[in-house]
């Protein structure tokens, strides 16, 4: 054994170069397989830190129990922890007025009862702290943030009944903390219920909530269930699964720990993961099996020798191992601190672009487990891919090797290619008769083209599908949208507003409804028999953004612009809207009425019309999905004010308010920026007393957008990762057939044959391995694509396929093996061109 | 005492269309501390010949018996012992693994078997064969007549029951052809090595003492060599 290890050894030692190729398969092969399982185990400790974080590490909250139920449940095995809350009092909405004006609090029924709590300890359980210091005593309380209002005095140091307010929390286990109740008849109680917390022990009575956690994840509904029912619940099914009256799941955190099934989406995103997963598999193996064919067909001689001098098949099989072996935990390594170091290197981008969006920074983790069965399935993977090549060395006898790379027998080939020959001539057919003969070479090297060819079309695709899950770019005109109300403050705070915004995009505008009367002589089409009058959106524009919408639509002067051509009518005896009215594109001026012309049907202003122009994306990002078709005025800013200076002696004082009251339209780039910038502007102005409406549309779609992104660009990276292993590989391949066909290259020569011919020839071989290839990859990936167009239906509510075929990254594929084949031959040919014919028919190699 | 023999020994390469017939028939004996030639004409199937019978390569029909042991019937495990400690093999090229030391080299046979080996015997074999100062060399460093001696050494390390040369010499000038001839003869004086050795030439062939001659596959000479110098 201890020869078979040092002939093993000695083999590696001195071949360090021709055992490269297999080294870089089974590193290459270790990053793949391990950075899916070190990418799986971030990403779920990810989604378990996120949920943690945002609604707390309790697995359940059982509620309603009593004492004696609490101590049989802390006594449980199964259970890590249990924090109760106790219910010890509720202040109705009658005690509770006396300490606030709960009307301004809710505004509908002005319905409020207030829960107290009490905890003895473990506050961060349920809640985050936001302001002031958890409850010492059981005269202090903790109020949620919902409740607190400077207005209104409910904050720290306020007293309400007997409690002092200490302290403002953010909930994170909702239920525990609202205690919202079943009713008799099932439905919830829906009442405000908000809770205030105090510190005290929790006394043998009822009304205890449970927040539990377990010690171990796993099997965590049937734990639930089991202890659910114990507590006295009873059980619904809902879509499949139990649901307990009594037990509050922390849901999110459960669906991280991978304990929810019935998620087509994530079983969808699984599947794709599966699919890449076995290609790259797939693709390892191939690799390894190759390599191992190549190394040890360049040993057959040596083999060979060492059966003549005795050593018997297993003693090969098992040096051959030995050397596997030993190459394996010299690379498995590697491979493991390069998936480490890129994981780290992508994780730190992430959590760069992420910055403002994540809760928690993704953590680069692996664990142990995964670690050990990567490992595994790293080593059965080179271990298959290695065996085969062995074994199939068993059926060499030692003559046979012995006598092989004595000399070169310039080929002899029976068969004959025609069509190859009338194609490329007599070189050609050489050519394709060498690459049969070296077909374990050109093997690799086509696997390793096909491979990437076939991975950068999947990838591309399934980028596609994952960005079509989300609907991102939705090409609006404006993403922030803002309403102040129109005070002395107004013009300072749009002018502050302004300066931040920049350059980018602005448009500020008034708008109201009013009612107009319409000629007939405007109208081509009207069945609607309201005499005449239509109601129609004004909407004032400031000077620019008025001059870009006149400009668009070709107007000369500065009249009016109207928008949209229909009219959405309701009918009352029928319940149903008709769009019913079509302007002319000629219209002319047409006359406004008040708004309620039942009541002031005498007063008109005459509005002289610009023209008709269709914008199919005015403004309105609040208002984006556009239920209203209305037809629309754009009229300048001035044109509007002066509008409602007439207007206003007939209407009331709210419509004149809300007329004046300005909309703020922007789009702009840096909104997240932005978004900062804004909120302690308008926290100024709020102080003020100002009303302020903000909302940033793009924040909201920023998260799935910037995480499509990020993980569009993790995937382009490993895919150029991937790529540049492949080349590393063929490059690798290049070099050790080179070198081996040198001893082919200068008998060739000797015999006669031109070095322009024999480049001609190498040409030739990789022209045909460039269109092996393409033949090859391009149906394969295409059979993937259609695979994932047909899985994409699945995961998009329309069930339509929602992307189209990735011709871009069949193009890219082309051109990019084009060039690789061209690179190759140039570089064949350079290292050729070097060796001398003696040298080369010289050199002994076993 | 019959060490060696072969019944009846055919060996066929190729189908019916291509067939060649590499060994008709061939029968021989061959006695313990024999030194005996192979002649012929390239392609008479020298090779093949000794390749049989040194259990590497199998017949088409017939037997090789070696010390009453029938090779071919052997499964892979005993064969391959059969191989380590009864048959040396020494090729034209060296065949020397060459990511292994000389002395290496020369003890690889018996690491591949128990490990077991005379110290006493392998320095007087590199004694003999003057690799004294070469016993650390890997086989690239050494020239063309140390390597063979080498692989003579390896061969000899085991004692084997046959020795079986094919064209010894074939890759070296006169003088070392000369220096490894001297060697066998010495191996199978001292030793009383059984030796068998293909040449095509004449000149070499006489070293032996028994001249066998091959010819399209069959024997069609086998005669003894006087000997008249005294060695
Ligand atoms: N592997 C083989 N396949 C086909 N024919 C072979 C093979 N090996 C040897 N031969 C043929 O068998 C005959 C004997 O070869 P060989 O024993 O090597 O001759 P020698 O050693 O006498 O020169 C030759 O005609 C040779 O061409
Ligand atoms: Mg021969």
């Amino acid at each position: 054994m201890k020869t078979i290890r040092s002939l093993a050894f000695n083999y590696l030692k001195y071949n360090s170069k021709k055992v490269r190729v297999i080294v870089l398969s089974i590193i290459l092969t270790t990053i793949l397989l391990f950075t899916v399982s070190l990418g799986t185990s971030t990403v779920r400790q990810y989604k378990i830190d996120t949920a943690k974080t945002e609604f707390g590490s309790y697995h359940v909250t059982f509620r309603d129990t009593n004492y004696d139920q609490y101590q049989d449940l802390k006594n449980n095995k199964a259970v890590k922890k249990v924090v109760p809350i106790q219910t010890i009092d509720k202040l109705s909405d009658d005690e509770l007025g006396k300490y606030v004006n709960i009307k301004n609090i809710v505004d509908s029924e002005g319905k409020f009862d207030l829960r107290i709590q009490k905890m003895e300890s473990d506050f961060e359980e349920v809640v985050t702290l936001v302001k002031g210091r958890y409850p010492q005593n059981d005269h202090e309380i903790i109020i949620t943030r919902m409740l607190e209002r400077n207005d209104l005095a409910i904050t720290i140091g306020k007293k309400i009944s007997d409690y002092t307010i200490v302290g403002i929390f953010q909930e994170k286990n909702a239920q525990a903390v609202y205690n919202y109740q079943q009713k008799e008849d099932g439905s919830f109680d829906t009442i405000f219920t908000p809770a205030a917390i105090t510190k005290g022990n929790i006394d043998n009575g009822d009304n205890i909530d449970l927040v539990t956690t377990y010690k171990s994840s796993y099997n965590l509904y049937n734990k639930i269930y089991k202890d659910a029912q114990s507590l006295g619940g009873t059980y619904e099914i809902i879509y499949g699964s139990k649901r307990y009256n009594n037990a509050d799941i922390n849901f999110q955190l459960v669906v991280a720990y991978g304990q929810y099934e019935d998620f087509i989406f994530q079983r969808t995103m699984y599947i794709f993961m599966i699919i890449i997963l076995i290609i790259l598999s797939a693709f390892s193996a191939i690799t390894i099996y190759n390599s191992f064919t190549i190394s040890l067909q360049e040993r057959k001689k040596q083999l060979g020798i060492l059966r003549s001098l005795g050593a018997s098949k297993r003693q090969l099989i098992k040096m051959l191992l030995y050397e596997t072996l030993i190459l394996s935990i010299i690379s498995i390594p590697i491979g493991i601190i390069f998936s480490f170091s890129f994981g780290s290197i992508i994780i730190f981008v992430i959590n760069k672009i992420l910055e403002n969006i994540i809760v928690n920074k993704v953590k680069l983790v692996v664990y142990p487990i995964f670690l050990i069965i990567s490992v595994i399935f790293i080593l059965l993977t080179i271990f298959l891919a290695s065996f085969l090549p062995i074994i199939k060395m068993r059926k060499i006898s030692a003559i046979e090797t012995i006598r092989e790379s004595k000399d070169y027998k310039v080929l002899r080939s029976k068969e004959d290619y025609p069509i190859i020959k009338h194609l490329f001539g007599s070189t050609g057919e050489f050519a394709y008769k060498n690459m049969k003969r070296n077909k374990s070479k050109f093997t690799t090297v086509l696997v390793s083209l096909i491979a990437s060819v076939v991975l950068f079309i999947t990838i591309s695709t399934f980028i596609d599908v994952i960005a079509s899950s989300y609907g991102v770019d939705n090409g609006r005109e404006a993403d922030i949208h803002i309403v102040i109300s129109d005070n002395e403050a107004a013009t300072e705070l749009v002018q502050n507003i302004k300066s931040l915004v920049g350059k980018d995009r602005m448009t500020i505008i008034k708008e109201r409804q009013f009612d107009f009367k319409i000629d007939n002589d405007n109208i081509i089409y009207d069945n609607v028999s309201n005499d005449g009058y239509y109601g129609i959106e004004i909407f004032g524009l400031d000077d620019a953004s008025y001059n870009r919408y006149k400009k668009v639509a070709g107007l000369k002067n500065d009249n009016q612009i109207l928008l949209y051509n229909y009219l959405e009518n309701y009918d009352d005896n029928t319940d149903t809207n008709t769009y019913e009215v079509f302007f002319k594109d000629t219209i002319k001026d047409i006359e406004i009425c008040r708004v309620d012309r039942k009541f002031y049907p005498d007063h008109q202003t005459i509005i002289p019309m610009g023209c008709y122009y269709h914008f199919n994306n005015f403004y309105i990002t609040y208002d984006n999905e556009l239920d209203w078709w209305s037809p629309a005025i754009i009229m300048r800013m001035e044109d509007y004010d002066n509008f409602i200076n007439v207007a206003k002696e007939y209407e009331t004082e709210q419509f004149i308010k809300d007329a004046n009251s300005q909309k703020i339209d922007i789009y702009s780039e840096k909104f997240v920026k932005l978004d900062k910038q804004l909120n302690k502007l308008f926290a100024e102005y709020r102080e003020k007393g100002m009303d302020i409406y903000y909302d940033n549309a793009s924040l909201e779609e920023y998260e799935p957008y910037m995480i499509i992104k990020t993980i569009r660009l993790v995937l382009y990276i490993a895919l150029i990762f991937v790529i540049i292993v492949c080349l590393i590989n063929i490059i690798n391949i290049l070099n050790t057939s080179i070198a081996l066909r040198e001893t082919e290259f200068a008998v060739l020569k000797s015999v006669g044959m031109s070095n322009k011919k024999i480049n001609s020839m190498l040409r030739l071989e990789q022209i045909f391995l460039g269109i092996k290839t393409l033949l090859w990859s391009l149906p394969l990936a295409t059979g993937v694509v259609l695979m994932l167009m047909k899985l994409s239906k699945e995961i998009t509510e329309s069930g339509k396929v929602a992307i189209s075929f990735p011709l871009r990254a069949y193009i890219i594929s082309v051109v990019g093996v084009v060039s690789i084949i061209f690179i190759m031959i140039k570089y064949s040919i350079s290292k050729i061109k070097k060796n001398n014919i003696i040298d080369s028919i010289r050199k002994q190699s076993i | 005492m019959e060490i060696l023999r072969a019944e009846n020994l055919c060996k066929i390469y190729g189908k019916s269309g291509t067939k060649v017939v590499a060994l008709n028939n061939v029968n021989l004996m061959v006695e313990k501390g024999e030194f005996i030639a192979i002649v012929g004409a390239s392609g008479s199937g020298k090779s093949t010949l000794l390749h049989i019978l040194g259990g590497v390569d199998e017949p088409t029909s017939g037997k090789v018996v070696l010390n009453g042991k029938d090779i071919y019937s052997l499964n892979d495990e005993e064969q391959s012992k059969l191989r380590r400690r009864e048959i040396g093999l020494i090729y034209q090229f060296y065949n020397l693994i060459p990511t292994l030391n000389v002395r290496e080299n020369i003890l690889l046979p018996i690491k591949l078997d128990n490990g077991k080996y005379d110290i006493n015997y392998f320095n007087e074999l590199v004694d003999m064969l003057d690799l004294n100062n070469r016993i650390t060399h890997l086989p690239s460093e050494l020239s063309g007549g140390q390597q063979q001696r080498v692989a003579i050494a390896r061969t000899l390390m085991s004692k084997p029951s046959v020795l079986l040369a094919d064209e010894p010499t074939g890759n070296l000038d006169s003088q070392n052809s000369k220096e490894i001839m001297k060697l066998l003869t010495r191996a199978n004086k001292i030793y009383h090595q059984t030796i068998i050795m293909v040449t095509h030439d004449k000149v070499l062939a006489t070293y032996a003492d028994r001249i066998i001659t091959i010819e399209d596959g069959k024997i069609v000479d086998d005669k003894k060599v006087m000997h008249h110098e005294n060695n």
